[in-house]
């Protein structure tokens, strides 16, 4: 454990949430922070929203002179986990002809049964939203279901006991909505330990032009 | 496997009230930890390693252990469980870093990627999703010009209350009134992100 022991008047008086985001504290301190922060929940609410507004200015093009730092913060994107990258690799290759399968489809839909697993999904799109039900899984407190970009970029993440999750097409960027995607699905206990994950599914978030 | 909730503390405590200060705290449950500390350790652990995959790995791990823990009654009482987890995740970190980091070097080749290390914010906003950043984005243009380009100064530029204030012939007391009220305006036009979880009916 770090020497320095911080309370919410030295965060503030320091200036060191701003140090630790910059990366310019000594491990030394910014391990005495990681400790504050896990145990308040005010410098944690403070840090979380740091981090976001910072996300969401990345991208948001106003002020010319700080677009240096988004191609910085393109580099680093998320890529894909690496147990889901094992199965992308499969899906790669299958993606084109998965997105134009599905576009051949009427109803759009795609079932596909887990590779790995015993998880069973299936993704449907209608004119608003993109919807994915899967069947549960024995043990499973909730599922964590996500919609990864082509280059694995977490598009949406959501945690839910349900066994179905819809999102608005609108939630999603327009230069997420132009491309393929596809959904994840992990079956997870109350620690959130993955019991089961499903196969990758693509979709078409744009869904098919009628 | 069920988890009594009076099983915390020793089995030979007295079931009648304890007289004194206030009552101690129940333990959490396994899906309360997980709610309070599995973001707290993926920034934690993005920091570290640099990238998102690792941190997730490293948030299952020292949950796990720490769900041990708590179930074998090993943390004394419940203010000493964030320190617990704290170190914990730090011994998973450490455990996981060199496995991971060949583990990545393999993933580079078979991808083409090359490691890339970037500003230590950038693995950090790696971890908000698509919908959370369009989310915040789409409050912040509902504030006025004024208040968005101080929290840009504040958030993006990561400048200090001196710095802004420089800037905009301003004092830096003037500056923290300003961005704590910009603030407030934004968390009015902002939904918080775990009430992001409506359903929708799937309309087929
Ligand atoms: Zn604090």
């Amino acid at each position: 454990m770090a020497d320095v022991e911080l309370n919410c008047d030295l965060v503030d008086a320091t200036d060191i949430e701003r140090a630790y985001l910059r990366g310019t504290l000594t491990e030394a301190d910014a391990e005495a922070f990681e400790a504050h922060y896990f145990a308040c929940d005010r410098c944690w609410a403070s840090l979380q929203r740091a981090i976001e507004q910072r996300a969401a200015f990345s991208g948001m093009a106003e002020a010319p002179a700080t677009r240096r730092w988004i191609s910085r913060g393109r580099a680093t994107q998320a890529r894909w986990p690496l147990a889901v990258a094992a199965s992308i690799v499969l899906v790669v290759a299958a993606s084109s002809r998965l997105t134009s399968d599905l576009r051949r489809s009427p109803a759009a839909d795609d079932t596909e049964r887990g590779r790995a697993t015993a998880m069973t999904v299936r993704a449907s799109t209608d004119a608003n939203a993109l919807v994915l039900t899967w069947l549960p899984v024995h043990g499973a407190e909730r599922y964590r279901v996500r919609l990864f970009a082509p280059d694995g970029t977490v598009l949406i993440e959501r945690t839910v006991t349900d066994t179905i999750v819809g999102i608005p097409r609108d939630s999603l960027s327009a230069g997420a909505r132009a491309r393929a995607a596809f959904w994840s699905v992990d079956a997870l206990d109350a620690t959130r330990q993955s019991l089961a994950r499903s196969s990758l599914v693509a979709v078409t978030p744009l869904g098919p032009t009628r | 496997m069920p988890v009594a909730d009076s099983s915390v503390g020793p089995a030979d405590m007295p079931a009648v009230p304890q007289p004194g200060p206030a009552a101690p705290a129940a333990m959490p449950s396994e899906g309360e930890l997980a709610h309070r500390f599995w973001d707290r350790i993926r920034v934690f652990a993005a920091r570290r390693l640099g990238n998102v995959e690792g941190a997730e790995d490293v948030a299952q791990e020292t949950l796990r252990r720490v769900g041990h823990a708590l179930r074998t009654e090993r943390i004394e009482h419940p203010p000493a469980l964030a320190a617990f987890v704290f170190q914990t995740a730090r011994h998973v970190c450490m455990q996981l870093h060199r496995s991971k980091a060949r583990e990545h070097r393999a993933l580079e080749r078979v991808s083409g990627d090359q490691a890339t290390h970037g500003h230590p914010s950038d693995a950090l906003t790696a971890l908000i999703v698509d919908e959370r950043r369009m989310a915040v984005r789409t409050a912040l243009a509902a504030l006025d010009r004024a208040d968005r380009e101080l929290l840009r100064l504040a958030y993006y530029d990561q400048l200090s209350a001196d710095e802004i204030a420089a800037r905009l012939n301003s004092t830096p007391g003037a500056v923290r009134v300003r961005k704590h009220r910009a603030l407030r305006r934004l968390a009015d036009h902002l939904v918080p992100a775990s009430a992001g979880n409506a359903l929708l009916a799937s309309g087929t």
